[in-house]
């Protein structure tokens, strides 16, 4: 039976093996379990207009500002963070530094080669996957984690901006592009809506077989390896191991999930030389045409799974990540007085004494908070089986990697959403000062999720303590 | 790229001018496993299995390959988790006719079965296989025929071929079977084979290529020799190489590079596909119709045009819509002077003196890397930037302004010189100016326009060097300009001054190409 699955066999979906599999979790929650936490970062590109970002108002008394208007249907969700810092000390350029320090909390020491001479290695995990790996509350589900990035293109063909996880040191986790293959990741691990139980148990026990096979391969690969590639094999060994777990749970159906449909295949990013389309140049600000419907409906679907996937508890941590720093994505009609212009979203920020870009950037971060906000909502609708909604019990920090498009880091823009299952009171406007680090936020986020305070991220440069923005 | 915002890092060269050395530590790269890049594991499945072994839409969603390698990729969940389905997608492919792939009449006849596996496993391990691998991979072909007992051990074969198709020994090159020899390690025969397929035929060795590290012949100069010829007559290997060159000067990106559609109503998506396709002819007639040194890709004239490019290099124009060789003005030099490089060297609205000069200093002359403008100035670039100067007013201003001065000067007249060139590449004679190289070795002196400045470099074999140090670096897998890389050119061949035939010869028979350090 093959591993890879049909969009017709999702559809139908409802086979006695999937229903029953519901049932057996929804019964657990019925007999008082209660919703699991989850972790979802969500990244929008290029910081803010501060001046049409800043709310005011008290800290429980506030009107959302003209770009964080749009989050009005999940502000008793939601505190907007005020006076947050961004330590960047290592090395790297602006989008690239900010987006490994951003995630990891740890400075970085070491370059890329290449890439524009600024593209940095992450010194250590990233905040998604340590609180995974020390959290038991995020435990458990088959896929331990899932990485999603709507649009890839940047620069010179930098590694930092394109990712937004990292397993350790230098080890990025890739993101997946293509919304449908997010959905063979967690759907299509073996066809649910077909064949008897002791079918779909044979066949997952031979594709078992398969990656064992594999396991011993690589085990003896490396002990003939030298030491160099240890780290290298042990990741490939954890991702092995991370599949096999997909396949010791029961297959789940996605209708059951909450999605209905699998999401369409295409051909990403391909130029009429057939050439994958990768990088462009940030000296190129006008493009061709305007990509904001594409790049809305990748999102929309990227999310969907992972709003099933949340819904099924198939996994409890996901990064999102609407574009690289270094945003290329195209813009038509944002720019003011010309409606046809199209611009790209980070060629266009370098622009920095043109007076009408930072009205366009701010209708772009506005684009992007009524996309986010939309997502967010449908967090907030979905009703999660142990009680809430599914919006109560994840926490979504929605953080950028710099401050401002001139690359600053300072008094960067930060959100975060959540509900009481992750001890986070909405409606909120805290307003620090002096300045906070952003490893305080992940302190926060830390005690929400139950992970043992992470001291890497707990050095004096790098922090000052937890913030407050828990309940109790 | 988005701004310096931290200091430069050691190993980055920031601070070389032309010529200056590299703190290079000597030796060679250490022994590694090097994984396939995901369009690579395209390629082997489509090499072993079949053409339909994959999608043309799964295909193209696996990316292209990258003339100037960032760095090795690592085998993460959501990357296994791709190869593990492109070869569910493969294995399927052969439902219903898996005994003939494997040459069995009975999918149940053990022996068969193991023969057959064992020659998939052969070619795509890249080395024989062991008894004891054949055992587990048999294991793999059991637990199926427990498991599915309907289909006469089609699926159990399936099964066991899919774990030779994901196992790391597919994945992964290695770089460290070989016994230790002194205080180095040359590649066993497999290995060499392995790194000369990856080079070449962007997958595993075929089956010739295989049977040469078989009988060791490969390890021999006249081996090696027969095995380069052959592969440099294979079609694939030909489009292969010729993209990569074209990769080496961004040609492929004019198709997404715009242009302001009111300054140049010319520049058509039809345009740039003749562009393109100009580029393309002028490499392959090159490379391979006319053997030609890889010097004259910057000082050859000969060129191809359809009527559209024919009216933009003002020469006379082909009949119909075909292409045709000519022989482009005086005023054109290579594929440097083509409209496709020229266009993607420029802005939208003008040309750029930093692009074109930031890319002839590290992708034709291979001099280190100059950081991006410090935070500091990023303002006072944009106000320039923003203001009506000409280019040459700009490349003025930074010349004479600290601390513009410090890296502009080690490239902003290469880019100076190809003012001369409009942003869509026409040439502009009237455009052309004398540019004084004193101070900037080894091209000291005034040079006259860009013929004259490929001219000097073809003395020296400057591009023949660079190009022959980046294909190395493509040919090990290691990135541009890193650590590794810089070991690599304590070991570097000779500059090729002979054609892609000598150039891959020199590569794949060098020492940095076929030896690796031992491990302390």
């Amino acid at each position: 039976m093959p591993y890879r699955t049909t969009r017709r066999n999702f559809l139908q979906g409802g086979c006695a093996t999937a229903v029953a599999f519901w049932l057996r979790r929804a019964e657990a929650f019925a007999q008082g379990a209660t919703s699991p936490k989850r972790f979802l970062v969500i990244h929008h590109p290029v910081g803010t207009i501060k001046s049409n970002w800043t709310c005011m108002g008290s800290e429980t008394d506030f009107t959302l500002s003209r770009i964080l208007k749009p989050f009005e249907p999940v502000k008793a969700n939601m505190v907007v963070l005020d006076g947050m810092d961004i330590i960047a000390r290592g090395v790297g350029g602006g989008h690239e530094q900010g987006t490994v320090v951003m995630m990891t909390g740890v400075r970085p020491t070491q370059l890329y080669p290449g890439n524009g001479g600024d593209d940095p290695k992450s010194a250590g995990p990233s905040v998604d996957q340590i609180f995974l790996n020390g959290s038991p509350s995020l435990k458990g589900p088959p896929i331990a984690s899932l990485q999603v990035s709507c649009d890839d293109r940047v620069d010179v063909g930098e590694f930092s901006t394109r990712r937004l996880s990292y397993s350790g040191a230098a080890a990025p986790m890739d993101p997946y592009l293509v919304p449908n293959l997010t959905y063979q990741r967690v759907f299509g691990t073996m066809l649910a809506g077909s064949g008897s139980p002791d079918t779909l148990a044979n066949a997952r026990l031979l594709k078992k077989s398969v990656l064992d096979f594999g396991l011993g391969d690589l085990a003896k690969l490396r002990s003939l390896a030298p030491s160099s590639e240890y780290e290298r094999l042990d990741a490939h060994e954890a991702a092995i191991r991370e599949l096999e777990r997909t396949f010791d749970s029961a297959p789940s159906s996605a209708t059951q999930c909450g999605l209905t449909m699998a999401p369409p295949e295409y051909k990403p990013f391909v130029d009429g030389a057939g050439n994958r389309i990768g990088n462009g140049s940030y000296s190129t600000v006008n493009a061709k045409e305007g990509e904001q419907a594409t790049h809305e409906m990748i999102g929309k679907l990227h999310f969907a799974v992972i709003r099933a996937a949340f819904q099924c508890d198939l996994t409890r941590v996901a990064t999102f990540q609407w574009s690289p720093g270094t945003n290329h994505v195209a813009f038509q009609g944002f720019y003011p007085g010309d409606p046809q212009a199209v611009k790209m979203h980070h060629p266009l920020s370098h622009e920095f004494n043109n007076p009408m870009v930072p009205e366009a950037l701010t209708l772009i971060d506005t684009w992007y908070s009524e996309r986010t906000a939309a997502l967010l909502s449908s967090l907030k609708d979905t009703p999660d089986l142990g009680g809430g909604t599914l919006l109560d019990n994840t926490l979504v920090p929605y953080v950028t990697e710099v401050a401002r498009a001139d690359h600053s880091w300072t008094d960067a823009p930060f959100l975060v959403f959540g509900g009481p299952g992750v001890k986070l009171q909405g409606n909120r406007l805290k307003k620090y000062s002096p300045r906070r680090p952003l490893n305080d936020l992940w302190l926060a986020c830390a005690q929400a999720l139950d992970c043992p305070t992470p001291t890497k991220l707990m050095t004096s440069e790098m922090s000052t303590g937890p913030l407050n923005i828990l309940m109790g | 790229m988005g701004g310096a915002g931290g200091p430069g890092a050691p190993g980055t060269g920031t601070n070389g001018g032309p010529g200056a050395a590299n703190s290079c530590e000597t030796g060679r790269i250490g022994g590694r496993a090097v994984p396939l890049a995901p369009r690579q594991y395209v390629n082997v499945l489509r090499d072993v299995v079949g053409a339909s072994a994959v999608s043309d839409n799964d295909a193209a969603a696996s990316g292209d390959f990258v003339f100037d390698t960032v760095d090795l990729p690592w085998i993460t969940t959501s990357t296994l988790d791709r190869l593990l389905r492109l070869s569910d997608g493969a294995v399927e492919s052969l439902r219903g006719k898996t005994g003939t792939f494997l040459g069995c009449g009975s999918l149940l006849d053990d022996a068969c079965v193991r023969t057959g596996l064992s020659k998939v496993a052969r070619r795509t391990f890249k080395r024989p296989v062991q008894p004891a691998e054949l055992d587990g991979i048999m294991a793999v072909r059991q637990a199926g025929i427990a498991a599915v007992a309907t289909d006469q051990g089609e699926s159990a074969a399936l099964a066991a071929l899919q774990a030779i198709l994901i196992a790391p020994s597919t994945i992964y090159r290695s770089e460290f079977l070989a016994g230790v020899v002194s205080a180095e390690v040359a590649l066993t025969p497999h290995e060499r084979a392995a790194s000369i397929a990856a080079f070449l035929l962007d997958s595993v060795p075929d089956e010739p290529l295989m049977a040469a590290a078989d009988d060791g012949s490969l390890m021999a100069r006249p081996g090696l020799e027969a095995q380069v010829d052959r592969l440099l007559a294979l079609p694939r290997v030909r489009t292969h190489l010729t993209r990569l060159i074209l990769q080496a000067f961004n040609v492929p990106r004019v198709y997404t590079t715009p242009k302001d559609s009111k300054l140049f109503p010319e520049y058509t998506p039809a345009l740039q596909t003749s562009m393109y396709e100009e580029s393309r002819r002028f490499v392959e007639d090159l490379l391979w119709t006319r053997s030609a040194p890889l010097g004259e890709l910057l000082t050859s004239r000969r060129s191809f045009v359809d009527a559209s490019l024919a009216k933009l290099y003002g020469v006379a124009a082909p009949s119909g819509d075909q292409f045709a060789a000519t022989d482009l003005p005086v005023g054109r030099s290579g594929i440097l002077t083509h409209a496709s490089v020229l266009s993607v060297l420029s802005r939208t609205e003008v040309n750029s003196v930093v692009a074109r000069g930031l890319f002839m200093r590290g992708n034709v002359l291979c001099l280190p890397k100059i950081p991006g403008p410090p935070a500091s100035v990023q303002a006072q670039v944009a106000a320039q930037l923003d203001a009506k100067s000409t280019q040459r007013e700009l490349a003025a201003f930074r010349a004479m302004t600290s601390p513009c001065m410090g890296c502009h000067q080690q490239f902003d007249r290469f880019g100076l010189l190809l003012e001369a060139y409009d942003p869509i590449g026409r040439h502009l004679p009237a455009q052309a100016q004398t540019v004084d190289f004193t101070g900037l070795p080894p091209l000291n002196g005034p040079l006259a326009d860009v013929p004259a400045l490929t001219g000097r470099l073809e003395q020296d074999q400057l591009f023949e060097r660079c190009l022959s140090d980046r294909t190395l670096s493509y040919a090990l897998s290691v990135s541009n300009n890193s650590q590794e890389r810089c070991l690599a050119d304590t070991a570097s061949p000779a500059p090729a001054s002979g054609s892609i035939r000598d150039l891959v010869l020199t590569i794949v028979d060098s020492p940095a190409f076929n030896n690796r350090s031992k491990e302390p």
